[in-house]
């Protein structure tokens, strides 16, 4: 254990020193305090969703950062974690260490997600502070449970990144594996898992029918890690159990109402309880599955190749 | 008693053998060299022995622990200097001693260790900006953290210029002293002969020959030589002395002579031989043949 936390606080370090790091929270930050939680620029629902979230839009204001730009830095300070090191040769300056192998993927997950949660702390720090000065204090629930759900979300992601890292080979590889996860889930999935798809495919216009809906549809929009969280940010600031950003969510439903079913509302398009893959608090375990089972499978494959060559 | 030892050591990869067969014993409290041109299957056979690469067959133990299944243990027993390696990205030399301290339990100072190996200045310094040498110095500097009982160092001296050889050859003397376990790997003949009490040469992966230097060159067709300084007229001091048996090889460089010779000479015969009016001999010593004569007649061209 003790050799397993100075493994991470190594790796802690040295990730903390990337400056991509925090070129990426300097971002991420003007983002959180000038951009999207005050509206993406759309002048009259500003106000509707000052009105409605009030201290809780600073909440609502770290979901286009941690999503687009905190995500991207867990990736890239993960994915080339173990293979990267293994290429350039200062993976043998561990390896000759007293670590198992198990040690040396725990510690590398745990180190670099504590330095992505060090960034994404600093930045939200900043954003609620402003966000304080300028709303008030947002609601202390919907705080814990809104860092609980992006704490998890970042670790799901460095995991998943490690994990690739460890499997393979080349660090082209688990390069063109990352892109892929990262255009994936923040553009691609959203488009195969849209309604207008589904009714191409299925005969079935969800956008216009009447509940009960299609639980498959709805189920894969948060069955990968962004939907997911979507799901727990959306709950922790009550804007409902929905994929997508707080703000969309939030503008679509006020405009729309219950006369479209709106893709990600499930409240207003399921009659009655809901499936358990649909409640919100399946999208922790949607998000722990997402870290576990690469991280599993990378740990049979790291633990079974040789070290070094 | 033995600290390594291999039985029937072999690594193939893809098809290709890399290590062959290899039984080698390492005694407690020796400095081993062991040598062999790039690709021999050196640093194979070495991260075997730490447990980083799993053999094909046969098997390994270091002070009794198998290096397949007790890794971990190997490992907490052994300091190792790996060939071709990186330093940590973004950290002092300082932070990597520190790191090292840490995972293995010790007290001490990582300025210490780094004063040791001639980095004291250097300590606040991102490693990444290191100079090669500098960054071997730091690597030996980690892998003596905590006096391990077996230290293992996989071309140790690669990047070292004169001084740095100097420093780790000093170092792998203290470190004997100290009752270490030392296995030395490198292609730098002159450098292992220097610093090894027992030698083993590796060649496309197998250990064809393994003993004290001295028990070594003995086993060179022609093992005696001698260094023989005339006044004058070496060219007609090298066809005098061809009517001498046993004389194999005279090789002539000015003035100096270098006489191989398959049996002892006397030196009086030699004077006889040699000297007359014109020709005086300056000095007649015994020499040790090279190591390197001995490595090439081993491993011929590949060195």
């Amino acid at each position: 254990m003790d050799t397993l936390c100075t493994l991470a606080r190594k790796e802690f370090d040295q990730a903390l020193r990337w400056r991509g790091l925090w070129l990426l929270t300097l971002v991420a930050t003007y983002l959180a305090y000038a951009g999207w939680g005050q509206s993406s620029g759309l002048t009259e629902p500003r106000s509707l969703i000052v009105t409605v979230l009030g201290p809780d839009l600073t909440l609502a204001s770290l979901h286009v950062p941690i999503v687009m730009l905190f995500s991207l830095a867990a990736l890239m300070l993960s994915y080339r974690s173990v293979v990267g090191a293994r290429a350039s040769g200062s993976f043998k300056l561990t390896a000759v260490q007293p670590h198992s192998r198990a040690e040396i993927l725990l510690a590398t997950v745990f180190g670099r997600t504590a330095a992505v949660w060090t960034a994404a702390g600093v930045s939200v720090t900043f954003a609620i502070g402003v966000g304080i000065l300028r709303y008030g204090f947002p609601d202390a629930v919907s705080l814990v449970l809104t860092l609980s759900a992006t704490g998890l979300y970042l670790f799901t992601i460095v995991c998943f990144g490690t994990a690739i890292s460890a499997a393979v080979e080349r660090r082209g590889t688990a390069g063109t594996i990352v892109t892929g996860y990262y255009l994936g889930m923040n553009s691609l999935w959203l488009t195969v898992t849209h309604p207008a798809l589904y009714a191409q495919l299925t005969g079935v216009n969800v956008l216009y029918s009447e509940p009960p809906q299609s639980v498959p549809l709805f189920f894969s929009r948060r069955v990968v890690p962004r939907g997911a969280y979507d799901v727990l940010l959306n709950t922790a600031i009550g804007t409902g159990n929905a994929t997508g950003y707080v703000e969309s969510v939030l503008v679509d439903s006020e405009a729309m109402g219950a006369d479209i079913a709106h893709i990600h509302l499930v409240q207003l398009v399921f009659d009655g309880s809901l499936p358990l893959v649909l409640e919100p608090l399946f999208s922790v375990a949607i998000l722990l599955l997402w870290a576990l089972i690469p991280l599993s499978i990378a740990y049979i494959r790291f633990s079974r190749k040789d070290l070094v060559r | 008693m033995t600290a390594i030892r291999t039985s029937n050591l072999t690594k193939r990869y893809e098809g290709v053998t890399v290590v062959d067969n290899v039984s080698l014993s390492v005694k407690e409290n020796t400095v081993y060299g062991l040598l062999g041109p790039n690709g021999a299957g050196k640093s194979t056979l070495l991260n075997i022995l730490l447990g980083l690469v799993q053999p094909s067959g046969g098997e390994a133990t270091v002070h009794g622990f198998d290096t397949r299944t007790e890794s971990l243990s190997v490992r907490e027993r052994v300091g190792a200097l790996p060939d071709r390696f990186d330093v940590f990205p973004r950290l002092t030399g300082k932070r990597h001693l520190e790191y090292v301290i840490d995972v293995r339990g010790d007290e001490s100072e990582p300025s210490s260790h780094l004063e040791r190996v001639g980095l004291g200045d250097a300590a606040d310094d991102v490693a990444e900006n290191y100079s090669r040498g500098m960054q071997q110095r730091l690597a030996l500097a980690m892998a003596l953290v905590g006096e391990p009982e077996v230290l293992i160092f996989d071309e140790p001296f690669s990047g070292l210029d004169p001084d740095g050889a100097r420093m780790l050859r000093k170092i792998i003397s203290e470190e004997a002293d100290r009752g270490a376990t030392i296995l030395v790997s490198s292609h730098l003949l002159d450098h292992v002969e220097r610093v090894s009490t027992h030698v083993g040469v590796l060649s496309e992966g197998r250990l064809i020959d393994e003993g004290t230097p001295d028990e070594l060159r003995s086993r060179l067709d022609s093992p005696h030589r001698y260094e023989l300084r005339v006044s004058s007229n070496a060219g007609a001091v090298h066809d005098r002395l061809r009517s001498i048996a046993n004389i194999s090889r005279i090789d002539v460089s000015g003035n100096e002579l270098t006489i191989a010779a398959t049996e002892p000479i006397e030196a009086e015969l030699v004077f006889k031989t040699v000297e007359d009016d014109d020709i005086r001999i300056d000095s007649f010593t015994p020499i040790q043949p090279p190591m390197e004569e001995l490595f090439n007649a081993y491993v011929g061209d590949n060195s």
